[in-house]
């Protein structure tokens, strides 16, 4: 087994309880007071479909395969306190539509926060319909609208059918990006907002040939299957700019993801690539 | 005019049962009542003698089928007679169908009790036209994402079938479905108490459960009788924790084969605890619906439901035990996993999900794998793992891999055919070999050469 796998195990193993600390920085060798990035995992109950918290795995194994020190905390309830000093990355994982009034009423009283932690060039990712709490407003089916965050200036309009299909993307920043498409929001980019990728094959934000959106570090993408484990290479690329700016490196310096430890990933990509050109043809 | 219309659909869709018997006899399941549906788009609702008193639907994601075999079972086994879609076609052609089957020239139907499984989505649209009062909701879990995407929206979709009319029996120990019993008319509960097959998760920090149907915070199982089934409470609202079911299974034998219930004790014939949810809720529903405690034990004594989750078969010089899942569903396959977990030599692990067909497009459909717990099966002895499908087997394989499978004893197979599993299977230590899997392999076609 890859030896970074074998890591992710080890301290996924020895980390017991939801109040815990999950942390990687004393199994690549380093001291206790090596300062990590933050990873703050939200309310992982609530925000709980499609897998999503394969996308916060992701990030820890991803970490560990970098040589990145990293910790990560879960937030479960929704009158918790966040903890904006401490965090570098806020990860939004894929969440029911039912649930976004009741948390976007919580979020929205540190609304100011959340302003200035983007502002400062933290991140902030979102998936699928929990970009609803990133996003200006969503509308849902019987007309009432719901004002989010507003970091991504984009509209949501609740589907009145879902759309299921493989969704095949090129980010702006040239990475592919292959997965799921569950949507139950159509998303429309205000002017000037930019997307986070362009569609190579689905259905994107709206059939336009845009897919999610990205203002800095604020991201959003529809991508799921977890998205960052079926691409752990944009996994890679989260952390990285979140650890640039946040100042923390890995142990040789490079972010680099040798290829060795993704050989899997690197094959499975191939497959889902595979079927959907044959689906094309 | 209507009546004239009815009358036109009604007599050409018994017609079309005659002739798909003839030439197609155990089809058509469907196909008549679309049919009458297309000559009379009201159809259903014109068809006479059904008192919605002694009409129940059921619905939810897993267990339907069951609960209406067993229901239909202690209804007729009490002397009763009872139209009901046996077979799963539960859109509102297959419960014309079911309607047209049962009547006569007239339209009248001859039984007297209607039991129909009704799809979650079309729930609304059966109901408007065939308005029981009676309404099983078995539970709301993840399942079929491309066509339910959340499940808040199946949530939302059997809302807005219910109305002040109606009595749902509600599963107390599943946080969605029990909380519809608030739009009903009159909510009954069904539960099952903590018994010897209910376990407790590990609190892992990556363990995840659901948010609360009224707060939206995070619900805290005490046990899981089944995966993510069982008394709950959420902590910040108080809700599940307040009231005690209608109906509760209060003990079990599944050596003996029986549970207790208000100090009855009922037969149960089977050894799982996924079926202890579709008796209470059917002893619950008959109750309420007049049947006498004596009367259902004897239909539960003389039950046998033949469509297993369990087979065996010889393969390569290996016997191979099959456990069917839904593949969309992560409830489902949990509990195979966790069947698998029961055997605890070392073995070798099959897993044969694949990219989803049921609609279209077909697509690289991974989202239940992450939803899952694969740890039990490894740490209950695991020799090697194979993982078969062409489109998404590396992914399964990644998904193994986080769990902390080993790599260097795990073979990825392009396709599930016979052969493929037999040369997969060969190499291989001479172990118990399990296959978890949505469709019998040996079901499959043959390969094409």
């Amino acid at each position: 087994m890859s030896l970074k796998y074998k890591i992710f195990n080890e301290i996924r193993n020895n980390t017991s309880g939801h109040d815990a600390v999950l942390s990687n920085v004393k199994s690549l060798g380093l001291p206790e007071t090596t300062r990590a990035l933050h990873i703050l995992w939200m309310y992982p109950d609530v925000l709980n479909v499609f897998g999503g918290r394969g996308d916060l795995m992701a990030l820890m194994r991803v970490s560990c395969s970098m040589g990145l020190p990293a910790e990560m905390r879960r937030l479960d309830s929704l009158s918790d306190e966040i903890p904006f000093d401490w965090a570098d990355i806020i990860y939004f994982a894929s969440g029911d539509l039912t649930c976004m009034e009741d948390i976007l009423r919580s979020l929205k009283t540190r609304d100011e926060e959340f302003r200035t932690f983007a502002g400062n060039g933290k991140m902030i990712a979102a998936v699928s319909s929990s970009g609803a709490l990133l996003a200006d407003e969503f509308i849902r089916t019987d007309g009432s609208s719901v004002s989010g965050l507003g970091l991504l200036h984009m509209t949501m309009t609740e589907r009145e059918k879902v759309h299921g299909d493989d969704l095949w993307i090129m980010t702006e920043d040239g990475i592919e990006v292959t997965g799921n498409q569950i949507q139950l929001l159509d998303v429309t980019l205000q002017d000037g907002q930019k997307p986070f990728g362009k569609v190579i094959y689905g259905r994107g934000n709206d059939g336009s040939g845009n897919e999610g959106a990205r203002s800095g570090n604020v991201i959003y993408t529809g991508c799921v299957g977890p998205v960052l484990v079926r691409n752990p290479w944009l996994a890679a690329h989260l952390l990285e700019c979140a650890a640039k700016t946040a100042g923390v490196t890995t142990l040789s310096g490079s972010f680099d993801l040798p290829d060795e430890e993704i050989e899997q990933e690197l094959k499975s990509a191939e497959e889902a690539r595979q079927f959907i050109n044959d689906k094309r043809n | 005019m209507s009546s004239i219309r009815f009358f036109i659909a009604l007599w050409v869709s018994k017609l079309s049962v005659i002739v798909i018997n003839i030439i197609a006899k155990g089809r058509g399941t469907n196909l008549p009542g679309q049919v009458a549906l297309r000559i009379d788009p009201l159809f259903v609702q014109h068809m006479k003698g059904i008192d919605p008193d002694k009409a129940v639907f059921v619905t939810g994601t897993n267990g339907k089928s069951t609960t209406v075999n067993l229901l239909h079972h202690v209804f007729t086994s009490s002397g009763k007679k009872v139209c009901a879609n046996l077979d799963g076609a539960n859109m509102l052609t297959g419960v014309a169908t079911a309607l047209i089957k049962d009547s006569g020239l007239s339209g009248r139907i001859r039984s007297e009790y209607v039991v129909m499984e009704t799809d979650e989505r079309y729930l609304k649209f059966i109901r408007k036209q065939l308005p029981a009062h009676q309404l099983i909701i078995t539970n709301i879990q993840k399942d079929q994402t491309q066509r339910n995407g959340e499940p808040g929206v199946i949530s939302r979709k059997i809302t807005e079938a219910l109305g002040p009319d109606l009595t749902a029996f509600v599963n107390q120990d599943e946080p969605r479905s029990f909380a519809l019993g608030e739009s009903a008319g009159r909510a009954v509960s069904y539960a099952v108490k903590e018994n010897s097959k209910s376990y407790h998760k590990e609190s892992d920090f990556f363990s995840v459960t659901m948010p609360c149907a009224r707060c939206h915070e995070p619900i805290v199982f005490h046990a899981h009788n089944i995966e993510n089934i069982g008394p709950f409470v959420c902590p910040s609202c108080g809700y599940g924790g307040e009231r005690k079911a209608d109906y509760l299974v209060d003990e079990v034998d599944y050596e003996g084969h029986t549970f207790t219930s208000s100090g009855r004790k009922y037969q149960f014939n089977f050894s799982t605890p996924y079926f202890l949810y579709c008796y209470i809720s059917v002893l619950a529903a008959a109750k309420e619906m007049g049947l006498s405690e004596d009367q259902i034990a004897h239909g539960f004594e003389t039950f046998s439901d033949l469509r297993g989750r369990l087979a065996t078969k010889s393969i390569a010089g290996k016997t191979l035990n099959y456990i069917k899942m839904k593949q969309e569903n992560p409830e489902t396959i949990q509990s195979s996993l966790n069947l698998v977990a029961e055997d605890k030599e070392d073995k070798i692990f099959l897993f044969g999900l694949d990219e989803t067909l049921d609609y279209y497009p077909a697509f690289t459909n991974t989202l239940a794998l992450f939803d899952v717990d694969f740890r039990p099966v490894l740490r209950s002895g695991l020799n090697h793992f194979v993982c078969m499908s062409k489109a998404i087997g590396r992914a399964a394989a990644v998904r193994m891999m986080y769990d902390g499978f080993d790599p260097d004893h795990m073979t990825v197979i392009p396709a599930s055919y016979e052969e493929d599993v037999a040369g997969a299977l060969e190499p291989l230590d001479d172990k118990p070999v399990y296959l978890v899997e949505e469709i019998p392999y040996y079901k499959k076609p043959k390969k094409q050469n």
